[in-house]
C-alpha cells in the first residue's frame, strides 16, 4: 500500500502492529495539545492539523475493523462518548448523568482499544482484502519517508512563515529601492515640526538598511581576511604534516573551538577583546568592527578547517606519489599539486565560513558597538542585519510596520545565505563529479 | 666503464645546494603552518583560562543551585540552568527521532533521483539558515500561527528544527560507515529492508548516531537568538532545588540569554557573576562535547570490522 492509502483511505485492511504504529503518535500529539492549549477553551488556526490527524485516526481504525471483517460503520463506536456528551450538555454538570457518561466513555474506550489493538484479524481473505496486505513495515516506511521529507518542509516553512509576517508591508508601502540603498535607519523616529505651535510630533520613519548590509558584509570580509589564511594553513598542516595522533588531538581542539556558544564569543568580545583593543590601538571604545571580525574569525575557522581538510584528503594519494616521484618537496607538492587539485573544496570551505559569519547574531550584537554607521575602517562602530533583528524585535508591537520590516530583513538574510550555501553546494558537487 | 663511477662516494652522498635549500624551505613551511595551527588553538585555552580565572571568586555549588537575586545583580544561575536543560531535552525529544529517520531515509531508502537531491539540498540549506531567521520562523510559526505563545515548547521546537541538520549529517556519516556487504548478507537471508536496518544497520552505527545526538545537545544548549523571542525570558523566579519547577507551557530563563542580559542590559552586576555564568555555559557545553568524543574513541576501538 502506498502512503496515501495507508493514511487516508477507508479501504483495505491493516494489522494490529500497524494500527498501534499509526495511532500512538496521534495519541501523543493529542495529549501534548491538550496540555499545551487547555484543549477545548482556546481554539486557533493551529488546530487544522489536528483535524487531519482525526481523519487519519478514523481511516486507520476503519481499516482495522475491515481486518476483523466488520463494516466501515463500526467506526461510529468512536463517537458514542461524544454523542452522549452532546445529549447531556444541557444537564447540570454535577448531576449523575455525568458519571454515567464517564462510565460509557471509559467502557467504550477500553473495549475498542482491546478489540482493535490486541485481537487478531480474520485469517486469509475476507471481503475487504487479504490478511497480508499491510504489515507494520509499510507504516514504518511511511514514517521514514516523512522524516526525509521534513527537511524540505522545514526549509519551505521557514521561508513561508518569515515571508508571511513581512509580506503585508513588503508589497504595500515599503520602497524596496530605498530599503536597500538608503543608509537612514530610523524605525521609530518622531520629529517635532519646526513651525508647529502645538509641537505635534510628525512621524518620520525611514527604513534604509544600506548601512546594516554594509556592516554585515564588512565585518564578514574582515573575519574572512583573518580566518581564511589561518583556516587553510591549519587545514594543510593537519592533513599533510601531522602524525595521526597529533591530527586527532588537533581535530578535538577544533571541535571544542566550534562548540563554544556564540553568546560566549560575544561576551569575550565585550570584556577581554574590548580591553585589548583599547590598550593596543588606544581607541576610546574597543567594541568595533575589528572586535566583531576577530570573534567571527574564531567562530568560522573550525568550519573552514574541517571542510578544507576534507577537500585536501579527497585528493587521491596517487597525485602526491606522482609528484614526489618527480623529486618534488612536500611544499612543492602542496603548492603545485594539492592546492590546484583541491581548489573547489577550499572555495566551498571559505564560502561556508562566510555564510556562517553573515548569519551570526549574538557575537556581533555584543561586540561591534551597535551603532548604525557606514563603516570607515576597522575601528569604526557598525551594526549588522542580524544584530538589528535581535535588538529590536523584542521592542516592537506585532503587525507594526517596524515589526514587518524586521521580518523583511529576515527574508533578505535568508536569501543571502541561501544563495551562498547553494553556490558552495554546487562547488562541492562539481568536485564529486570530476 | 660509465660515467657514474667517476663520482666519488663523498660527492654522491653529500647534499647538493638544491637539496639543502629544499629541505630548508620544507622545514620553514612546516613550522609556519604549525604556528598557524597553534595560533588558532591558543585562543581556546586563553579564553577558557581567562573566564575561569575571572569566575573563580563566585564559583561554588551554591552558584549553580541558587536563583539570580537582587534584580540579577547577585545570586546564582539555578533558574537559567534548569531552563536550558528543559529546552535541550524537549528539543532533543523532537529532533533526535526525526533527524535519525531522515538520515535513514537519505542513506537507506532514497534512490539517486531528483527528489533525493532536493532533500539533500534542503538539509544543506537548513544548516545554513542564520539563527536569527530561525527565531523569526519560530515567532511566526510556533508562537503566533500554532498559538503556542512564548513557551518552552515553542522555543524547543525552534531549537529542534535548527539543530536537525547536525543530527542528520552525523547519522548519515555513521550509516555510511556500515559496510554494504553487511546489508547484502542480510538481504540474502530474505530479510526485508526495515529488518535489515533494524537488526544490522542501526546496531552497527549506534555510536555515530549517539555522537550526533550529543553534538545536537551541545549546539542547542548554547544557542541564544532562536529562543530570545520564542520562550526565553530575562527573569523568572522558580523553586530552588526542584528539578520539575518549569511547565512546558511556561516561559523560562536560559543560560545563554542570561549571560547576554547580565552582561549588556543590567548595570552594576557583581563582578564575577557574568564570568561564572559563562563558565557554567561553556563548561557544560564542552563537557557534553567531551562525552561525545570519548564515546566515539571508545566505540571505534571496539569496532569489529
Amino acid at each position: 500500500m502506498k502512503f496515501f492509502q495507508i493514511c487516508f483511505s477507508f479501504k483495505g485492511r491493516i494489522n494490529r502492529a500497524a494500527w498501534w504504529l499509526l495511532n500512538l503518535p496521534i495519541f501523543v500529539i493529542f495529549a501534548i495539545f491538550v496540555i499545551a492549549y487547555n484543549f477545548p477553551t482556546k481554539i486557533s488556526l493551529g488546530f487544522i492539523p489536528l483535524l487531519v490527524l482525526v481523519w487519519i485516526h478514523l481511516a486507520v481504525t476503519a481499516k482495522r475493523w475491515h481486518d476483523k471483517d466488520k463494516s466501515t460503520w463500526w467506526v461510529l463506536f468512536h463517537f458514542i462518548p461524544l454523542i452522549a456528551v452532546f445529549f447531556v450538555m444541557s444537564a447540570k454538570p454535577s448531576s449523575g448523568w455525568w458519571t454515567v457518561i464517564h462510565l460509557i466513555a471509559i467502557i467504550n474506550g477500553l473495549w475498542t482499544t482491546i478489540e482493535l489493538g490486541f485481537t487478531k484479524g480474520t485469517e486469509g481473505s475476507n471481503q475487504f482484502g487479504t490478511d497480508s496486505e499491510t504489515s507494520s513495515e509499510a507504516v514504518i516506511d511511511v514514517y521514514i519517508s516523512l522524516c526525509g521529507l521534513s527537511a524540505i518542509i522545514f526549509v519551505f516553512g521557514i521561508f513561508f512563515f518569515v515571508f508571511k509576517e513581512g509580506a503585508g508591508f513588503l508589497f504595500k508601502g515599503l520602497n524596496l529601492w530605498e530599503f536597500l540603498t538608503s543608509e537612514e535607519w530610523y524605525p521609530t523616529s518622531q520629529v517635532i515640526k519646526e513651525n508647529s505651535t502645538l509641537g505635534e510630533p510628525e512621524i518620520n520613519k525611514r527604513y534604509g538598511t544600506f548601512a546594516l548590509i554594509l556592516g554585515t558584509f564588512s565585518v564578514t570580509a574582515l573575519a574572512m581576511l583573518i580566518a581564511v589564511p589561518f583556516g587553510l594553513g591549519a587545514a594543510i598542516f593537519v592533513s599533510e604534516f601531522c602524525s595521526p595522533k597529533l591530527r586527532e588531538t588537533f581535530k578535538i581542539v577544533i571541535e571544542f573551538l566550534a562548540a563554544i556558544p556564540s553568546v560566549v564569543w560575544g561576551f569575550i568580545g565585550l570584556t577581554l577583546m574590548n580591553q585589548l583593543i583599547i590598550a593596543v590601538f588606544n581607541a576610546p571604545i574597543g567594541l568595533t568592527m575589528l572586535n566583531g571580525g576577530i570573534m567571527l574569525a574564531l567562530m568560522s575557522v573550525p568550519i573552514i578547517v574541517s571542510i578544507a581538510e576534507d577537500a585536501l584528503k579527497a585528493v587521491p594519494d596517487s597525485y602526491r606519489e606522482a609528484a614526489e616521484a618527480l623529486g618534488a618537496t612536500r611544499w612543492q607538492v602542496i603548492y603545485r599539486v594539492l592546492l590546484p587539485a583541491a581548489k573547489n573544496g577550499l572555495l566551498a570551505a571559505v564560502l561556508l565560513g562566510a555564510a556562517r559569519s553573515i548569519g551570526e547574531t549574538m557575537a556581533v550584537l555584543m561586540a561591534t558597538g551597535h551603532s548604525v554607521n557606514i563603516p570607515s575602517g576597522p575601528l569604526s562602530w557598525i551594526r549588522t542585519l542580524t544584530a538589528t533583528i535581535a535588538a529590536e524585535l523584542g521592542e516592537v508591537a506585532r503587525g507594526d510596520e517596524h515589526y514587518q520590516v524586521l521580518f523583511i530583513i529576515g527574508i533578505l538574510l535568508f536569501s543571502i545565505t541561501f544563495v551562498v550555501n547553494l553556490i558552495a553546494d554546487l562547488v562541492i558537487k562539481g568536485i564529486r563529479q570530476s | 666503464m660509465n660515467n657514474s663511477t667517476d663520482i666519488s662516494p663523498e660527492l654522491m652522498f653529500t647534499e647538493t645546494d638544491i637539496g639543502r635549500r629544499n629541505r630548508f624551505i620544507e622545514n620553514v613551511v612546516k613550522i609556519f603552518f604549525l604556528i598557524m595551527t597553534c595560533l588558532m588553538i591558543l585562543p581556546l585555552l586563553l579564553i577558557i583560562g581567562y573566564l575561569f580565572y575571572k569566575a573563580l571568586p563566585v564559583l561554588s555549588l551554591d552558584f549553580l543551585f541558587t536563583n539570580p537575586k537582587d534584580n540579577m545583580r547577585a545570586g546564582g544561575v539555578w533558574a537559567p540552568f534548569l531552563g536550558t536543560i528543559y529546552l535541550v531535552v524537549v528539543s532533543l525529544l523532537v529532533a533526535a527521532p526525526i533527524g535519525v529517520f531522515a538520515a535513514v531515509y537519505l542513506n537507506e531508502y532514497a534512490r539517486d533521483n531528483w527528489f533525493t537531491r532536493i532533500v539533500n539540498l534542503a538539509v544543506v540549506n537548513l544548516a545554513g539558515v542564520p539563527s536569527i531567521v530561525h527565531a523569526l520562523f519560530g515567532v511566526g510559526a510556533f508562537v503566533l500561527f500554532a498559538g503556542l505563545g512564548e513557551s518552552i515548547l515553542a522555543a524547543s521546537l525552534t531549537l529542534a528544527i535548527m539543530t536537525l541538520p547536525v543530527i542528520i549529517a552525523s547519522t548519515t556519516e555513521a550509516l555510511k560507515a556500515v559496510p554494504i556487504s553487511f546489508r547484502e548478507a542480510c538481504w540474502n537471508l530474505g530479510a526485508t529492508r526495515w529488518q535489515t536496518i533494524r537488526r544490522i544497520v542501526l546496531p552497527n552505527s549506534i555510536s555515530g548516531i549517539l555522537t550526533g545526538v550529543i553534538l545536537q545537545v551541545s549546539r542547542a544548549a548554547g544557542e541564544t537568538a532562536p529562543i530570545m523571542f520564542t520562550g526565553a525570558v530575562f527573569y523568572k523566579a522558580i523553586a530552588e532545588g526542584n528539578p520539575l519547577a518549569y511547565n512546558i507551557t511556561d516561559q523560562c530563563m536560559a543560560l545563554s540569554l542570561h549571560l547576554y542580559t547580565i552582561s549588556t542590559q543590567v548595570p552594576d552586576v557583581t563582578e564575577g557573576i557574568p564570568y561564572g555564568t559563562a563558565i557554567v555555559l561553556v563548561g557544560s557545553v564542552l563537557l557534553v562535547n567531551a562525552a561525545a568524543i570519548i564515546l566515539r574513541i571508545y566505540l571505534r576501538t571496539r569496532k569489529r570490522w
